[in-house]
């Protein structure tokens, strides 16, 4: 073993640059997971204490304030399963509030401030400590909207009898439950002053303006191992407590709401890690390979001293082996920067400060992890160590490295093209490898660039939209969609209406939300199953299907008063809406159920100079509607532009590591072929060649290689990147990924990295100068 | 009166080693004629390969002087040098050094296509001369690596000559071969000479030094004696034998 350790220390002294490589790309491939996997772990452990300490329960329920009777306090209380169960009252403003005077396009609800509420510092990288409860008039907001708002804004509303309350913006709070950007209430926390005062000008469900309302959230522990979703059910049987519910979550649901993009995420560096170790175990095999074929005089040599050809491939993976090990140390070290940098990325989407801890065990064994499975394949590249035979090797006999083959391209003028592409073609086998590294970076930087020019966050924050908007003042139903589109077309020929009818259903014994759609009915498309077509086929979310343990073909019953239908399961959708606990129906579905009544309603205009035309058009002929321009969502605005925005950041992150990635194996694999074919670059420049020819040659070969790699990713990346970003993002609510088709986001990444390629073999083959034709004399 | 084609004033030709210097030219005057088959001799490590490439530009010295055409070939960019490689100099190795993975055709019409007076087909058509010429058109889609040492040499000759160097610079060349591919590989060289081909040819092959019109002696790094012959006769191998090794034996080689 001291022998071989002898060799293996010669052999890091005298090859660095090779180990450097490897060093170097095992680095890249820790930062990358050690950051995300990292990020992912302080944010479980973040929203776990949070949770803990904000006392979330297993199941939260809110119902409007008017609703909680004495009946479903005493069941709740006495049900055998709930351990513990807390009341806490919560001020919903059904009413746009104005701040500092303007009208602002968002909805907002109010909490009591408590001990527990943890109050951001100025730069929001750490919380206040000492006394930060709130005077009367002062409000803090949740971390998503401080965008919108800010410390010193003035929120003004009104309650149904004209009372203004005014409340100055404080700050901003962390929201344990509700604060996620994908979750879209905005909870803000007042005084209890200001709460008592507002709680008492709150609107009832009996009043026909409802400025105010008075909700209360149910937060129910269980007792040990008892699901919350039978719990509901139980709970719904007896005092129909989920029925008259606005939502019940649980709190799994809860927390994969705030995990939401963190969870993407981790799926797209796995597949981004899957593909750079394919990459790194490839020109490991490669450098390998070369060594072999370089250095077979020398292993010749061992061998007749006596190591076994199983002494010499523990030589080549113990080299290898230290290379991964020390890139995977560095990368661990480095990572704690980077980490910080993406834990504070991450933050604008949870909304939750976490620790920039590192998940230094977990990172060190997926490292050991790589490392293993390389370990595995350079043992397999250093097979043909034992075929070597030690006559022949020092006898200087060698199989030739090139081969006579009939895709040999002639040489011809221009020399540096020709002359390239015959390197490629005469050892087809080494650039093979080379073709399928690039194919695979190409693949994967094309999927990275559609994903972030294609990434539809209104995909996400999925809803009906359109141009003009039109709100049931009472009476609008499905059956109406015919009359009222005929209006809009007389003004306006290529219009069409959309209608929402939503509410919720008791199904299969719990309270959910079931949607049906006059026309976008497939505006949640199925992740597995088909949509329902026939007015009894139903499809649910997985949440539905694992809290009913219902699947696709099985029966189902929903109840909605007096009505009991039977519908059957089509297939599974996945949402963000509702704590992704819903079901679709056909608009005649929901009609079975005797009910129509229409929450969303918009029409979108083939014309939009026609708007005022149309508007003016509904609200004469219709008593039943108010119809006006569509305005989007403040909030939802802005947080549609802040995911885009990180978006963003996070492919110029892969593209950089990526263009980085391949680099440094253009560097390698360059260096490599100049030590093979240093005596020819010789000969080259003996028969006349000059240098900046003969890198002109080295660039064009890699440039072609990449070229060729460029076409079969490009080609992978048609077939395979939409299906593989729809299955990553079915947990965003994305089932059917529209992936971008124009010509600059599948050629740029081609581009790129070709360009990128071209000039680091250029520079890389700088030593091609250092070559002198005296090399090639015989002393 | 023969025209100088090369000459050499005070060449000298240092290498670091050990972090100090070795000196293997020490002020070496010489002139190399046209139309000659000059051969260098000398001991091993008398300079003499050293000499070649000096000469030839192949190497850069580290002092003195290389007139070639009126220009100092020490002097010269890498672009001019190479210039000079391919248009007016040719060089065969004692170790061939030819591309591994070009056909022979391609390892001699290489340099012929850098030479901007022929068009690629003119090149291709002198390649198959001088193949035909070298028999070796037979095996011109071979790789060296399937051809033999003499095979091999003959073609790193056709390429040498491919564009008609005014001067043939030769390293050993039958230093790698057995005693039939020696034989055949110096005939063509005393063809090419005989046709006109100035050659300088460095060997320590008393045998080969027959063919040369003029052998230079080496010692040290400094040229201590030269000896005229006449032209090449086959007839009259054995006596100039005789001649070159009595000759050699008097300068202590």
């Amino acid at each position: 073993m001291k022998s071989i350790m002898k060799l293996v220390t010669a052999d890091l002294r005298t090859k660095k640059g090779a180990f450097i490589g490897i060093a170097f790309l095992m680095m890249l491939i820790v930062i990358s997971f050690t950051g995300t996997v990292s990020n992912n772990d302080d944010l479980i452990k973040a929203v776990d204490e949070n949770f803990a300490q904000a006392d979330c329960g297993d199941l939260l329920i809110r119902l409007y304030s008017d609703m909680l009777s004495d009946d479903i306090r005493d069941a709740v209380n006495n049900d055998p399963h709930i351990s513990r169960a807390r009341y806490d009252s919560t001020l919903m403003i059904y009413q746009r509030p104005h701040v500092n005077g303007e009208e602002m396009e968002i909805l907002l609800e109010l909490s009591e401030y408590t001990d527990n509420c943890k109050v951001f510092n100025d730069d929001c990288t750490a919380f206040l400590t000492g006394d930060t409860a709130l005077q009367k008039g002062e409000i803090y907001l949740p971390y998503k909207l401080r965008t919108l708002m800010h410390t010193g804004d003035v929120i003004t509303f009104t309650a149904n009898d004209g009372t203004e309350f005014s409340l100055t913006v404080k700050g901003l709070y962390q929201d344990p439950i509700f604060g996620a950007l994908t979750v879209s209430s905005n909870r803000c926390i007042i005084s209890p002053e200001d709460h008592a005062d507002i709680t008492e000008k709150a609107s009832h469900l009996t009043d026909r303006a409802r400025n105010i309302l008075a909700c209360t959230d149910i937060n129910i522990h269980t007792t040990d191992g008892h699901s919350p979703y039978e719990l509901k059910k139980e709970l719904n049987d007896k005092c129909s407590i989920i029925d008259m519910s606005l939502y019940s979550p649980s709190r799994e649901e809860l927390e994969d709401n705030i995990k939401l993009f963190t969870n993407v995420g981790v799926r797209i560096v796995f597949v981004y890690i899957v593909l750079l170790v394919t990459v790194v175990i490839i020109i490991m095999a490669n450098s390998i390979s070369s060594n072999i074929e370089m250095e077979h005089t020398d292993l010749g040599i061992l061998r007749s001293q006596g190591f076994t050809q199983m002494q010499i491939r523990l030589k080549f993976v113990i080299e290898y082996t230290i290379a991964l090990a020390a890139g995977a140390v560095i990368g661990l070290i480095l990572s704690y920067p980077a980490c910080g940098a993406l834990i504070r990325l991450f933050m604008r989407l949870s909304c939750t400060l976490t620790s920039t801890d590192i998940s230094i065990g977990k990172c060190a064994a997926l490292s050991l992890l790589i490392i293993l499975i390389c370990v595995i394949f350079i043992f397999a590249a250093t097979a043909k160590i034992s075929k070597l035979s030690p006559v022949r090797a020092i006898s200087g006999i060698s199989e030739d490295m090139y081969f006579n083959s009939r895709l040999n391209i002639p040489v011809r003028k221009p020399l540096p093209l020709s002359i390239a592409l015959r390197q490629i073609t005469s050892d087809v086998k080494n650039y093979a490898g080379s073709i399928l590294m690039f194919a695979i970076l190409i693949f994967f930087l094309i999927s990275i660039s559609v994903f972030v020019s294609s990434f539809d966050t209104d995909a996400v924050y999925k809803g009906m939209n359109g141009d003009i908007k039109i709100t049931n003042l009472g009476s609008l139903t499905l059956s109406d969609h015919d009359s009222i589109e005929n209006v809009i077309k007389q003004k306006d020929e290529g219009a069409f209406l959309s209608m929402e009818s939503s509410h919720r259903m008791n199904i299969d014994g719990q309270q959910i939300m079931v949607r049906a759609y006059s026309r976008d009915k497939d505006l949640f498309k199925p992740t597995y199953g088909r949509a329902p077509v026939y007015d009894n086929e139903i499809m649910i979310t997985n949440s539905v299907s694992r809290s009913t343990g219902k699947e696709i073909g099985d029966s189902i019953q929903i109840k909605y008063i007096s009505t009991t239908e039977e519908f059957v399961i089509t297939g599974y959708f996945s949402t963000v809406n509702e704590y992704g606990v819903m079901a679709c129906l056909t608009a005649d579905g929901i009609k079975k159920m005797h009910y129509e009544d229409i929450s969303e309603c918009y029409v979108t205009l083939s014309d939009r100079s026609k708007a005022n035309e149309v508007i003016n058009a509904l609200n004469s002929s219709f008593d039943m509607l108010s119809a006006e321009r569509a305005k989007e969502n403040e909030s939802t605005k802005k947080y549609k532009k802040l995911i885009d925005g990180l978006l963003d950041i996070i492919g110029y992150v892969i593209y950089s590591m990526s263009v980085l990635f391949a680099s440094v194996i253009v560097v390698m694999m360059t260096r490599s072929a100049f030590l093979r074919e240093r005596t020819d670059l010789g000969i080259y420049k003996a028969v006349g060649m000059v240098s900046s020819t003969l890198r002109t040659q080295f660039a064009v070969r890699f440039l072609v290689v990449a070229v060729m790699g460029s076409l079969m990713g490009s080609i992978a990346s048609a077939a395979v990147t939409k299906p593989m970003l729809t299955s990553m993002l079915k947990i965003a609510g994305i089932t059917e990924f529209e992936a971008a088709s124009d010509i600059l986001t599948l050629t740029m990444p081609s581009a790129i990295v070709c360009a990128g390629i071209f000039a680091a073999a250029y520079l890389a083959s700088h030593k091609i100068k250092k070559i002198e034709v005296r090399e090639l004399i015989t002393e | 009166m023969k025209n100088i084609i090369l000459s050499s004033r005070g060449l000298c030709k240092s290498f670091a080693h050990n972090g100090g210097q070795i000196h293997i030219l020490t002020g070496l005057d010489v002139d190399i004629y046209e139309g000659d088959f000059t051969v260098i001799m000398g001991a091993s490590g008398s300079g003499k390969s050293t000499t070649l490439y000096s000469l030839s530009g192949m190497d850069r010295a580290t002092g003195g002087q290389v007139l070639y055409k009126g220009k100092d070939i020490v002097k010269m960019s890498e672009k001019e040098l190479a210039s000079l490689r391919h248009g007016d100099f040719g060089f065969i190795f004692q170790q061939m050094h030819l591309v591994s993975n070009l056909t022979l055709f391609e390892n001699i019409t290489v340099p012929g296509y850098l030479n901007k007076s022929r068009t690629a087909s003119e090149t291709d058509k002198r390649a198959d001369e001088l193949m035909e010429k070298m028999g070796i058109s037979h095996i011109k889609t071979h790789l060296p690596g399937q051809c033999s040492g003499g095979e091999q040499q003959r073609c790193a000759i056709a390429r040498a000559v491919i564009n008609d160097p005014a001067l043939l610079f030769a390293d050993e060349p039958t230093g790698a071969l057995n005693k039939r591919n020696t034989t055949e590989v110096l005939d063509l060289m005393t063809e090419l000479n005989r046709s006109g081909q100035s050659i300088l040819m460095v060997t320590h092959d008393a045998r080969a030094a027959c063919r040369a019109s003029r052998i230079l002696y080496i010692e040290d790094g400094k040229m201590i004696g030269s000896l005229d012959l006449p032209p090449y006769e086959k007839q009259d191998e054995k006596r100039r034998e005789v001649q070159v090794n009595a000759w050699l034996t008097a300068n202590g080689f």
